[in-house]
């Protein structure tokens, strides 16, 4: 809950800059302790002082700046801290020493709908139909 | 200025001939009556008084409407102005207004469309159209095996999803002849009541949004979002939860689970206070809803009514009490009924329900034994997953279920629950196959949304609202 | 019936001491201080429909002189607007405590591990692919949203050629994943894959293989939450 005292502690907490990016984003301050970042430099936070179901919150590596809109994207939590940040997991990936990530895992990618990275759909299959390619009979 | 010369021009006859006017302009048949006649006379006189000073007008004067308010058209300095010959009289034969409610209107819940036929602003005639969200389910049904069928039914009344499920499920499993675990009950009626809390804070409140107050309803729902999460917590989805399965549950309760919703049942009573205490007494609350869309006894039953729209009547008819599925004989809980039938009546039903879904729920929580909470049978429920896959027999009743189905013996059923909007009845006809050859499915909302005519006779179109509201349509049900 | 209980609590409140409103006030319980369903029920909608339906409500005992709240009672608590600034109060109360509204998407919900949401196609530790084209998943499927093609591999094993899920299709009962033998086909934990446009969801082979490669590592661990149940 946004309040005055909470704000300007969030300021004195936080600084100028995270203050403001806080604002433009979550529209309140929240300080907490930093669990861990991830690749992307996504930075997890967590204080249980906040109220039910606030508890755990991200910042997300692309900031939306005042000129750049729309950068942070909720897609960008990676697998590995996305139970974490749903509360599905009580402990963070970086002690969670269970949590193995196979060989073969990919790079993860947020939803990349909208720009050239899209997926698109397309058929894995050899095609069941075969273009017939007619012979014309020479006619005397 | 030209304009005004032609106004004055047309409206100074004398005041003789302009009687004389007044009656030849009239069609013949109006004035055929002379009583008729006269207060047509009178109140042309009252419309010329007050409308046009400059001359008393006939019964038809002229309205000057100037069509090119820009002066687009004609030259500057000059106005256009065009005369519209408006009968003021009373027009015997003038049709009622006819008027188009939905299915766009926000108050309409979902895709009802209602032709209106007003006079003034009373309702003369209700007509509701119903089938913008005909999905064919009942036909769907026909082709899929008893197991692919259940997914249908969450999405009938999407408002109370696992009630649903438990009306085809007892049905399925009466033509099955089997009967579930003692556990499989419980986590059924349990997860039934919290349905109807989720329902009846979603149709209460939105109830009292149409009605005009926000605020409960905000109150209402965070609550109703809880409930929402357990719905994901013991199904994996947030509302089609296809949980409640022919010979018991899915899954078992997760562990906490109940210890989290028997936290919630306990601080829920006070979020009703809460609510209660703002609107129940309130003034404007009870102005629109005291005596409105009163339903009688007799109109309640003639009418196919159920669930509170006929408890609100004073008929005290529950199905959880007259004959009792799952687990409803085992717990103790009290079925409230109204006096008078209207709207307010059946609110104040469907608050006390909603505390008596706690004490089921506080009862089920206590009561609940342990044990399997699917039937024991392989050839209907499917084995558990490390059976599968370590044990050849079980592999193969897994492939089968879930290929084949279960052929179900031949026969059919009517099997009802009391689901938080009435009756909700599933008749089932099975040839033997392990597919259903034909489902019907009687949605209490049908019923109440035909009985809106008579509801709304002589009421106004903002009770028309209220009326809706306090039948809790969900369309889903209603079009099927 | 309810309103009756409304209706003899009210009388209850003794007659000397309604006489007069401020004793009325500081004597009657609060509760009693909500203009009762009973008093008010004058016909506030007084329309021809009802008059002409229940024309016993003139005659009603409701209106029995002398029963209920006085006058003067009824003058105070609907003058004091009393009920009102009693929900007013409730409101007041709510507005000073702390709202429960998370700010997504820098805050999320509460998942569990049955969560049933994108689906995605898993593999073995080796990174073989489970999928051993059995089609329970495409028999099961009530809105037939998925699509299988098999054919044996060069090694002669049998797999898929074609999965497609036809995610538009799809009402994410999780019948699939219940079906399948192998664990091979799964619903994730992943709800953000929205898209603008209706082709990126129909889902081919090499999309859900990928999936199930980004999501790995959550994908086990519910699988492993969950397991005891299933």
């Amino acid at each position: 809950m946004s309040s005055l005292p909470r704000t300007i502690k969030g300021f004195l907490n936080l600084g100028p800059a995270r203050f403001m990016r806080q604002l433009n984003n979550m529209g309140d301050t929240k300080v907490g302790t930093l669990v861990g970042t991830d690749k992307f430099g996504n930075k997890y936070f967590e204080n249980f002082n906040e109220s039910y179901g606030r508890t755990r919150w991200v910042e997300f590596g692309k900031q939306d700046s005042f000129f750049t809109r729309a950068e942070a994207n909720a897609s960008q939590v990676p697998a590995e801290w996305h139970g974490w940040l749903h509360r599905m997991l009580d402990a963070p990936p970086t002690t969670d020493k269970s949590m193995v990530t196979p060989k073969w895992a990919v790079e993860f990618t947020e939803n990349l709908t909208g720009s050239p990275k899209a997926y698109k759909s397309y058929n894995t299959t050899r095609s069941k139909f075969h273009a017939w390619t007619p012979k014309v009979a020479h006619r005397a | 200025m030209a304009s005004v010369a032609r106004l004055l021009s047309q409206r100074s006859p004398s005041l003789l001939s302009r009687t004389a006017a007044a009656a030849a302009a009239r069609p013949a048949h109006m004035s055929s009556s002379p009583l008729l006649a006269r207060s047509r006379q009178q109140f042309a006189k009252f419309v010329s008084t007050e409308a046009a000073p400059v001359a008393g007008a006939a019964a038809s004067h002229h309205h000057h409407i100037n069509r090119d308010i820009y002066g687009a058209t004609a030259p500057i300095g000059s106005t256009i102005t065009e005369d519209v010959e408006i009968d003021d009289g009373v027009d015997v034969n003038a049709r009622h207004f006819t008027v188009n409610f939905g299915p766009q209107h926000p108050a309409a819940h979902g895709v009802l469309r209602l032709i209106l036929e007003l006079e003034g602003e009373e309702i003369l005639r209700c007509d509701p159209h119903v089938g913008l969200l005909h999905r064919g389910t009942e036909k769907l049904i026909e082709y899929k095996t008893y197991l692919q069928a259940l997914p249908y039914f969450d999405r009938l009344d999407y408002c109370s999803m696992m009630v649903n499920e438990q009306a085809y499920s007892l049905a399925v499993e009466k033509l099955l002849n089997i009967e579930v675990p003692l556990r499989a009950k419980y986590i059924r009626t349990m997860f039934a009541e919290i349905t109807r809390v989720m329902n009846h804070c979603m149709s209460v409140m939105s109830h009292i949004m149409d009605v005009g107050a926000l605020t409960p309803f905000l109150w209402m729902f965070e609550e109703r979002e809880k409930l929402i999460e357990f719905y994901e917590r013991v199904s994996g989805a947030r509302m089609h939860a296809a949980y409640v399965r022919p010979g018991g549950v899915s899954l078992d309760i997760p562990k906490g689970l109940l210890e989290d919703i028997h936290i919630w049942a306990d601080q829920f009573g006070q979020r009703m206070d809460e609510a209660e205490e703002l609107i129940t007494g309130n003034r404007i609350w009870k102005g629109r809803t005291i005596d409105v869309g009163r339903v009688t006894a007799k109109e309640a039953l003639d009418w196919g009514f159920s669930g509170v729209m006929l408890r609100g009547s004073g008929v005290n008819w529950d199905l959880r009490k007259v004959q009792p599925y799952d687990a409803y004989d085992l717990v103790d809980f009290d079925v409230p009924v109204g006096t008078k039938g209207d709207c307010y009546d059946r609110y104040l039903c469907r608050m006390e329900e909603m505390r008596q879904s706690l004490r089921i729920i506080h009862q089920c929580i206590n009561d609940m034994p342990a044990g399997p909470v699917r039937v024991d049978d392989l050839k209907i429920s499917p084995p558990r997953r490390a059976h599968m896959k370590e044990n050849m027999e079980a592999l193969i009743h897994h492939f089968k279920l879930y290929s084949e189905g279960y052929a179900v013996p031949a026969g059919e059923t009517y099997t009802v629950v009391e689901a938080p909007k009435g009756e909700f009845g599933v008749h089932l006809v099975s040839d033997g196959s392990n597919r259903p050859y034909r489902c019907k499915i009687r949605a209490p909302g049908f019923a109440h949304l035909a009985g809106l005519d008579f509801m709304a006779k002589g009421h106004f179109i903002p009770d028309v609202v209220t009326m809706i509201g306090t039948m809790d349509i969900v369309f889903g049900e209603v079009d099927r | 019936m309810l309103r009756q209980v409304t209706f003899r609590a009210a009388a209850a409140v003794p007659r000397a001491q309604t006489r007069l409103l401020l004793p009325s006030l500081y004597t009657t319980p609060l509760r009693f201080l909500h203009a009762s369903s009973a008093q008010s029920a004058q016909n506030t909608n007084d329309y021809r429909a009802n008059r002409e339906k229940f024309p016993e409500d003139d005659l009603s005992t409701r209106y029995t002189e002398g029963a209920g709240p006085s006058a003067l009672d009824k003058a105070s608590q609907s003058l004091l607007l009393t009920e009102l600034v009693r929900g007013m109060w409730v409101v007041l109360e709510s507005f000073f405590r702390p709202p429960y509204t998370l700010m997504y998407p820098f805050e999320k919900g509460a998942l569990s591990p049955r969560f049933r949401g994108e689906h995605a196609l898993r593999r073995y530790p080796s990174g073989e692919e489970r999928c051993i084209a059995c089609k329970l998943c495409e028999a099961i499927c009530p809105a037939q949203a998925i699509t299988i093609e098999a054919e044996p591999r060069e090694d002669g094993s049998r797999r898929t050629t074609r999965y497609d899920i036809d995610m538009t299709k799809c009402i994410y009962c999780g019948f699939c994943q219940e079906a399948c033998p192998v664990d091979a086909i799964v619903e994730g934990p992943n709800y953000e894959y929205a898209t603008e446009t209706h082709e990126e969801l129909l889902y081919n082979k090499e999309k859900l293989l990928a999936n199930g490669d980004k999501w790995e590592v959550e994908l086990a661990r519910n699988l492993e939450a969950d397991h005891l149940y299933r």
